[in-house]
């Protein structure tokens, strides 16, 4: 398990779970970073303070400290083309 | 006559739901600002009515959940609940369904349900959907909910007319039927409204315009070169397209002035009152709104074209650290022309916090008005050599001048946000919406609308402290001696007016500085507009000469003050708070007298200390 922050980008990685303030990890989860979905961190700003990260069909750029309270476990196998991100197995 | 049925509907949606326009195309011209009582952001109802009712529709601040994880969503959700003092309970709610982003719409429906009020479905974006190549089925969609969905394509206004009927139409109003169990957590929701998404859009993906889009707008190189030319071309088009209209506004009101009072000498008090307090103020709002105009319609372009949250996420890093966010840099950008755009831009903020403190640093910007004072002092104080050979000095000090100021404003926003607007839940995250074409109806419409609120809200303190200024540099009335001059009746005037009475009293203040009676006269008066301190300085040392690039006034102006004491001003310029409409503008978008005071007296404090420091440096350097 990682961080979010930790994982490679381009790499496709599976939540595992939230940490932080309650605040901060309800809204996570009301945008849809819940257990279980698929995120993939596309880039990082310039200095790299905010991670823009893609997840089900819309992306999503989170600021650091924040970002790597979300920790990931990456997903080994290869994803299908047509099926969701956040389905995927 | 009887009186007609009217119904309260709220439209809700998330953040970036199109909201906003579909508002706009559904109610027209018109809607006002609801008096909604101590909120910063005022939810606009518009309304419509048909033969048999009326309906008020209320726009509300875009939301996640019915959790409040923000001030703004604190309106929306206490309004929603029938929580929020004296705003009468909604009979129904209308919620906008994005099918771009269809499951964080659905999760909202999903907590929606608890209110157990009458709902219809607006179901927006759905072209853009099915040009990525997937398939919605808003028939199955409906029947899941259990509540009316109206399909609107916005771009070709398909669906707003039907949309209208349905709203006036008792039979489309259903209670949808409670999907999930009220303590559901936010995991069940989810996976509810991830259910229920793959079941009505079949084969949806991310958009591949916006990847291939993002792959150069977000690259750290030709992203930030587009968002430098994107960002000159903001501030560059605030000057070229609004400049001639403000000029033409400027010099219009100044001619009516002159027909109205004549070549009198001394012009019946009713005809001065009429000329230099009522017009004047009405001249000082209305020079504003072509700016106001222009920065708003580019400013509501580049957020429906999904551009600004690319350009707050490529700054997000450098403001992010002063407590500010990516969205604090157009508004900061644009106060270096005017604050009173800049702060109105700032509403695009989504968090309070880094609302508020890009607000309250707006005004430290280095505006326009400030350049005549500068000009001025710096030709008359600064000696003309060059540095290192090739740099002019007074060109040197002049930037020092503008760079200063943004250093400044920045740590004071630090400061800020680590004291009084120390809030946590602040924004950690943007949302990235897909790449779209704004329409330009909706451009139109909400820059009026942010133009006409400013000119009836801000507008009115305005003329009211315009009227106030004219009053103190009028009364006690002078009568002219025969042979005397307009120029010289004028200076006699304002030499033994109350203004220059308040002048005497408060110079004493100014004491560590060496502001003598006039400065602090020019001062007072420059409350009206910063660059009024040209001309009330040509009034009282140069007779009648207002030009910042006068030789008499210059040569007045070195024969009168000690090079310290220039240089004083200067400092004090750099950050008082000396100009009313910022005020009046401070006043209508924190929503509060209080922050407008406190933004006030922090900058007052600031400009003094600044002002009594260069004092004695320079005293001590120079002599």
């Amino acid at each position: 398990m990682l961080s979010l922050e930790a994982l490679p980008l381009g790499t496709p990685a599976r939540i595992a779970a939230v940490a932080g303030p309650s605040p901060f990890v309800e809204r996570m989860k009301e945008l849809g970073l819940v257990e279980g979905t698929v995120v993939t961190v596309l880039r990082r700003s310039l200095f790299g303070g905010t991670l823009q990260i893609r997840y089900g069909n819309g992306t999503l750029a989170v600021r650091l400290p924040f970002a790597s309270a979300i920790r990931v476990e990456p997903v080994s196998q290869p994803l299908h083309q047509h099926e969701p991100l956040w389905q995927a197995v | 006559m009887r009186a007609v049925p009217r119904r309260n509907i709220a439209l809700v949606g998330v953040p970036n739901s199109g909201k906003t326009t579909l508002f706009n195309a559904l109610t027209g011209a018109r809607k006002k600002v609801a008096n909604y009582p101590g909120v910063t952001v005022e939810p606009t109802v518009g309304v419509l009515a048909n033969h048999a009712e009326t309906i008020a529709l209320v726009d509300l601040p875009g939301v996640y959940s019915l959790s409040p994880k923000s001030s703004d969503e604190e309106i929306t959700s206490a309004a929603l609940k029938g929580e929020l003092g004296n705003v009468p309970p909604f009979n129904g709610i209308v919620l906008i369904l994005d099918a771009t982003n269809l499951e964080k719409g659905l999760f909202l429906f999903s907590q929606l349900l608890a209110l157990q009020k009458p709902m219809l479905i607006a179901l927006t974006m759905i072209d853009e959907v099915k040009r990525r190549g997937a398939t919605l089925d808003d028939i199955l969609l409906e029947s899941r909910l259990g509540a009316a969905v109206v399909p609107i394509v916005g771009t070709k206004g398909i669906g707003i007319t039907e949309l209208k009927t349905k709203l006036f139409d008792h039979q489309h109003w259903r209670v949808p039927p409670m999907h999930l169990p009220p303590t559901a957590s936010v995991e069940e929701r989810i996976a509810w409204a991830r259910q229920i998404a793959s079941e009505v859009l079949r084969n949806d993906r991310f958009d591949e315009r916006t990847e291939r889009l993002d792959r150069i707008l977000l690259h750290p190189v030709w992203g930030m070169v587009a968002f430098v030319i994107v960002m000159a071309l903001i501030f560059q088009s605030i000057f070229t397209w609004s400049q001639p209209l403000m000029d033409a506004i400027d010099s219009g009101f100044s001619t009516l002035r002159q027909w109205i009072v004549g070549d009198a000498v001394a012009p019946p008090l009713v005809l001065d009152f009429l000329a230099n307090g009522v017009i004047a103020g009405v001249g000082s709002v209305l020079v504003f709104a072509p700016q106001i105009f222009v920065l708003m319609v580019l400013v509501t372009f580049l957020e429906d074209s999904g551009y600004m949250a690319r350009a707050a996420f490529l700054v997000d890093r450098m403001f992010g650290v002063f407590g500010l966010q990516g969205r604090s840099f157009i508004p900061l950008l644009s106060s270096y022309a005017c604050a009173i755009p800049g702060i109105l831009s700032a509403r695009m903020i989504p968090s309070y916090a880094e609302r508020m403190a890009t607000m309250l640093v707006a005004p430290l910007m280095t505006c326009s008005a400030r350049l005549p004072v500068y000009t001025l002092l710096i030709a008359a104080f600064v000696p003309a050599g060059t540095v290192g050979g090739f740099l002019s000095l007074q060109a040197l000090v002049l930037g020092m001048l503008y760079v200063a100021a943004a250093v400044v404003g920045l740590v004071i926003a630090w400061l800020l946000r680590k004291t009084v607007l120390a809030d946590d839940r602040t924004a950690f995250f943007i949302e990235f919406p897909p790449y779209r074409l704004p329409q330009w109806r909706n451009l139109l419409v909400r820059a009026t609308m942010r133009m006409q609120d400013f000119v009836q809200t801000a507008g009115t303190i305005i003329l009211a402290i315009s009227i106030v200024l004219w009053a103190l540099a009028t009364f006690p009335r002078l009568e002219p001696r025969p042979g005397m001059s307009a120029d010289e009746y004028r200076r006699a005037q304002l030499e033994q007016s109350w203004a220059a009475h308040v002048g005497r009293m408060v110079a004493p203040i100014f004491r560590p500085m060496h502001f003598d009676w006039q400065v602090t006269l020019g001062i007072i008066g420059s409350f009206a507009a910063r660059e009024v301190f040209v001309s009330v300085m040509g009034q009282l040392y140069a007779v009648g000469q207002d030009d910042p690039a006068s030789a008499s006034l210059r040569a007045a102006l070195q024969q009168q003050l000690s090079p310290p004491v220039a240089f004083a001003v200067l400092a004090f310029y750099m950050f008082a708070l000396q100009c009313m409409s910022t005020v009046a503008v401070l006043r209508r978008e924190t929503g509060s007298w209080k922050w407008t005071a406190f933004a006030f007296v922090y900058m007052f404090l600031l400009a003094y200390l600044a002002a009594a420091g260069t004092y004695n440096i320079a005293r001590a350097l120079l002599s």
